[in-house]
C-alpha cells in the first residue's frame, strides 16, 4: 500500500525540478503521509478512502513549489545582511591588496633588500587572500543565489554549461601562469619594483578572453 | 464557527517553534498536535505547513536531519535553534502584548 502512496506522490512531482531540495519535499511529503494514512486505516477508513483524502490533502504541488518561492521577509533579512558583510570583506580585501603594491614600491625606493620587499608584499597580498577564502568557505551557500527552486534549476542547468567550465579552466591557468612568470623574472632579473605589473597585465587579458567568450555567444 | 484563516496565519511560525521547544518533531507529528490541542478546530495545510519550515530553516530558527520513518522511508526532523528558542520568546512577549492590546479595543 505504501508503494501506492510513493507512486502517487511521484506523479504529483512529474514536472518538478529534479533539483536535491524538491526530492527531500517529495521524500518528507512521502513519510508524512505515509503516516497519515496510517492513522486515516486505523480510524476504520477503507484502504481507498485513506490514499484519496491523503492525496487530497497534498494538494496541488505546483502551488507548494511556488508558496516556497516567495521571497520572505526573514530570509531576505538575513540575506541582506550576508550581503553587507560580503561587501565588506570584499572592500577590506582589495584594500589590503592595493597597500600590499604601495609597500613594495615604497619599501623599495627606501633601499630596503630585495627579499624584506618582496616578503612584505607576499604577507599582506597572503592575508587578503587568506580572508575572501575564508569568507566564501564559511558563507552559507543559499546566499549565493536566490534561493528558489527555480534559481536552483537555472544552476542545475547551468552545471551542464560546458562553456563556463571551460572559462573556468583558463582563469586557473592563466593565474597560475601570470604567478610562475611573475616569480621566475622578479628572481631572475631582481626587478621586483616593476615586474608586480604582470598581474595588472594578467587582469587585462582576462578580460580579453572574457569578452571574446561573450562576443562569440552572441 | 469557524476562524478566518489569517487571523492565525501570522503565527504559524512560533506556533511550530512552540512545539519543537518540546522536543525534535517531524510534520505530521507537529500538524496532528495541533489539530489535538484546538479540538480538530485548527490544522494547518500541508502547503503552509512545508513553507513555514522553509523559512524558518533559511532563518536559521530550526535544523532538519533525517531519520528513519515507520515504513522504512526516511523521514524529516526538526529541532529548534538557540536562535530559535530566542525568536519564540521575542514572538510570545510580542503575542501577550498585542492580546493585552486587542482585547483592550474589542
Amino acid at each position: 500500500m505504501n508503494e501506492k502512496i510513493r507512486k502517487e506522490v511521484n506523479s504529483l512531482f512529474e514536472n518538478a525540478p529534479n533539483t536535491k531540495r524538491a526530492n527531500d519535499l517529495k521524500d518528507e511529503i512521502i513519510s508524512n503521509a505515509e503516516d497519515k494514512y496510517e492513522d486515516f486505516i486505523k480510524q476504520g477508513k477503507t484502504e481507498e478512502e485513506a490514499l484519496k483524502t491523503v492525496i487530497q490533502e497534498i494538494g496541488n504541488v505546483d502551488e507548494l513549489i511556488e508558496e516556497l518561492n516567495k521571497n520572505n521577509p526573514i530570509h531576505s533579512e538575513y540575506r541582506e545582511e550576508a550581503r553587507k558583510k560580503t561587501g565588506m570583506t570584499v572592500s577590506i580585501c582589495v584594500g589590503l591588496y592595493i597597500l600590499s603594491l604601495i609597500t613594495c614600491i615604497v619599501l623599495d625606493e627606501l633601499g630596503m633588500p630585495d627579499f624584506i620587499t618582496a616578503s612584505s608584499f607576499l604577507a599582506i597580498a597572503g592575508i587578503a587572500t587568506c580572508i575572501l577564502i575564508y569568507h566564501f568557505m564559511t558563507k552559507p551557500k543559499y546566499i549565493k543565489y536566490e534561493d528558489t527552486m527555480v534559481e536552483e534549476f537555472k544552476e542545475w542547468n547551468g552545471k551542464k554549461d560546458k562553456n563556463k567550465e571551460i572559462k573556468k579552466a583558463i582563469d586557473s591557468i592563466l593565474w597560475t601562469l601570470t604567478v610562475i612568470v611573475y616569480l621566475i623574472i622578479s628572481f631572475t632579473f631582481g626587478i621586483w619594483y616593476i615586474s608586480w605589473i604582470i598581474f595588472l597585465i594578467a587582469s587585462l587579458i582576462e578580460n580579453i578572453i572574457k569578452l571574446m567568450f561573450k562576443l562569440g555567444e552572441e | 464557527m469557524s476562524i478566518r484563516a489569517d487571523m492565525i496565519r501570522g503565527h504559524t511560525e512560533t506556533i511550530i517553534l512552540a512545539h519543537l521547544m518540546k522536543g525534535n518533531s517531524y510534520g505530521y507529528e507537529i500538524n496532528k498536535s495541533i489539530k489535538e490541542k484546538t479540538d480538530n478546530r485548527y490544522e494547518l495545510n500541508d502547503a503552509t505547513l512545508y513553507c513555514a519550515f522553509r523559512r524558518l530553516e533559511e532563518a536559521g530558527y530550526i535544523t532538519s536531519f533525517w531519520g528513519e520513518g515507520n515504513s522504512g522511508a526516511r523521514r524529516r526532523y526538526y529541532s529548534i535553534t538557540n536562535e530559535g528558542i530566542e525568536f519564540y520568546k521575542k514572538s510570545v512577549e510580542e503575542w501577550n502584548l498585542t492580546k493585552e492590546l486587542i482585547d483592550k479595543l474589542i
